[in-house]
């Protein structure tokens, strides 16, 4: 492994309930960089996503998955949010009656003993956070209500953003962030995620358009068909995709003629 | 441990409050302040006592009892009065809101060394407002029966009751609220969260009587197991005999959402504080009906250090 890279996965297959829907993926992130996973519908992005963040019911069936050189299949979604991965929600969960900034407060907490650093105060939390909510254009009334609850698609996606930022994380996996969006609040969201960016930390952004991309510019753009990588490119490769849709990829993945490239 | 002694560190957790002690011979002790009890009245007769608000209690009161006589508490007072109940030995109580009167009654976890056997009578006059806080804790052993009847004109009861049980314990309570009068209203609120070997038992019924026209009754309860072998049984019930009635009920049984756990865990949190925190979330409707902030403290402080713990020890 080099010292620049965060995330390799080797040969990953996973099951959800018998049901096979990742079958030998491959990918490699390094340090710093932003990689763009586009596909059709039901290709297993969002399982990726998923997986990488631990959940339960996501079974590694074969492959290996290494963060920061330590393989992570027999981690908890916990230890691996402590180890430094993040997943932004397509679907944020509504939390009924659990405060947000009790939440958010606890979440920063938890990460930050892991890292060997003092709890924060509930003092020093409202003054740090009320810097990261200017940030992201979000009103302060945010922290008094339930996580989630009532929050409207382009809230919810903020509060993912906020959550992200007051995280500090290694590695961001954005679910979909784009979806559920209007262009002034996916713009404020990409401001969040771009003001992230930086030469250690690293980012997988998940989407079906072309359209996220236009406000973060990936490194590499791979494309996912039935499970796997079928091919990987620069940020050209998204408006191919955008232009011609994913039917060719589609159907050379069903007659086995496709080969992974990565530029 | 004394109930005296029980009763000495409660009222230093609720902080500000005065406390009135009835010891095993009948007699009453002012632990505090005297001067907070001026608007209190102790009548001790041999078989009953009489403890009657009537001027303004301007701190919560926190009462006990170690003898066996029938208690009777009397609110006949112009401001809203906070009252605390102890682990009582007494088996029968009795609860009276004069009209245009506001009372706030708080049934404090009992002690697992006392098994608990209550009966509770409640009557409420015009205009009064009663709120009857039900806290049921740890591996508690206790049986709760309260009738209560809605007596004045816009007569209010709101029944709220929070159940955080493991071990052994066992927990039935029984309530009924029945609309005599015209306008009044009620509210049933019940959250219980159950694991160990914990057995919880609720039966809440509201009756609505024939000459109680435009009445308003809701219920409520959800309830959360965290063990197999924890058993809840809750069942809400609605007698309504009157065409004129507003009134829903609604119970769910169910596990710690597996969504939630997860995505609380992807912030970092751990399987113990996630389940802590979505445990608290789900007994905060209940304590957020708190309006005193030092009761409402000490009992979200109370039940806070017995989830922290209970998750500890799964």
């Amino acid at each position: 492994m080099s010292v620049k890279s965060l995330l390799t996965i080797n040969d990953l297959h996973v099951g959800i309930n018998g049901h096979a829907i990742l079958k030998g993926l491959n990918l490699s992130v390094n340090r710093g960089e932003v990689h763009a996973i586009m596909g059709p519908n039901g290709s297993g992005k969002s399982t990726l996503a998923h997986t990488l963040a631990g959940k339960d019911d996501h079974a590694v069936l074969r492959g290996q998955i290494e963060f920061l050189g330590q393989s992570i299949v027999d981690l908890g979604a916990d230890e691996r949010a402590r180890l430094g991965i993040f997943l932004a929600f397509q679907y944020p969960v509504e939390i009924p009656g659990l405060n947000n900034a009790y939440f958010l407060r606890a979440a920063l907490n938890a990460v930050r003993k892991s890292r060997g650093q003092e709890e924060i105060d509930a003092v020093d939390f409202l003054k740090l956070v009320r810097t990261h909510l200017a940030n992201l254009k979000m009103d302060e009334r945010f922290l008094n209500r339930a996580v989630n609850e009532g929050f409207s698609g382009g809230e919810k996606k903020r509060n993912e953003i906020l959550q992200m930022s007051l995280l500090e994380p290694r590695l961001c996996i954005l679910d979909e962030t784009d979806s559920g969006l209007d262009i002034d609040a996916l713009k404020v969201s990409a401001d969040g995620i771009n003001a992230l960016r930086n030469s250690e930390r690293s980012m997988i952004v998940v989407t079906h358009y072309q359209r996220l991309l236009n406000y973060i510019t990936p490194d590499v753009v791979h494309v996912m068909v039935d499970g796997r990588i079928v091919e990987s490119g620069g940020v050209d490769l998204s408006f191919t995709l955008e232009k011609d849709g994913y039917d060719s990829f589609i159907t050379r993945a069903k007659h086995g003629g496709l080969s992974v490239i990565r530029s | 441990m004394s109930h005296l002694a029980i009763k000495k560190s409660s009222s230093s957790v609720i902080e500000g409050a005065c406390a009135l002690h009835i010891d095993a011979s009948g007699k009453s002790v002012i632990l505090g302040d005297h001067e907070k009890l001026q608007s209190v009245d102790t009548r001790i007769d041999s078989d009953s006592i009489t403890v009657t608000i009537h001027g303004n209690l301007e701190r919560p009161l926190l009462f006990s009892a170690d003898c066996m006589h029938d208690i009777n508490l009397v609110v006949n007072s112009e401001k809203k009065a906070q009252i605390v109940i102890g682990p009582s030995l007494s088996s029968r109580w009795r609860i009276e809101l004069a009209n245009r009167t506001e009372g706030d009654i708080f049934c404090w976890p009992t002690s697992k060394k006392m098994a608990v056997s209550q009966s509770w009578s409640v009557m409420v006059e015009q205009e009064a407002r009663l709120r009857f806080f039900e806290l049921g804790l740890a591996d508690e052993k206790t049986s709760r029966g309260i009738d209560a009847v809605l007596h004045g004109e816009h007569a209010h009861m709101a029944y709220f009751g929070v159940d955080q049980l493991q071990g052994d314990a066992q927990k039935s309570s029984t309530l009924a609220i029945t609309h005599k009068a015209r306008r009044s209203t009620s509210k049933q609120s019940f959250r219980g969260v159950y694991g160990g070997n914990a057995k919880a038992r609720f039966l809440g019924k509201v009756i609505v009587e024939q000459a109680a026209a435009s009445c308003k009754a809701e219920q409520l309860y959800k309830s959360i197991l965290l063990s197999e072998q924890a058993h809840a049984y809750v069942m809400p019930e609605l007698e309504i005999h009157n065409s004129d009635v507003s009134a829903s009920h609604g119970a769910s049984i169910g596990e710690l959402d597996a969504a939630s756990l997860f995505y609380l865990g992807s912030r970092g949190l751990s399987l113990a504080d996630a389940k802590a925190l979505l445990i608290l979330s789900l007994l905060d409707d209940i304590f957020d009906e708190i309006t005193e902030p030092s009761i409402k403290n000490a009992v979200r402080q109370l039940f806070l250090t017995n989830v922290q713990t209970t998750m500890v020890r799964s």
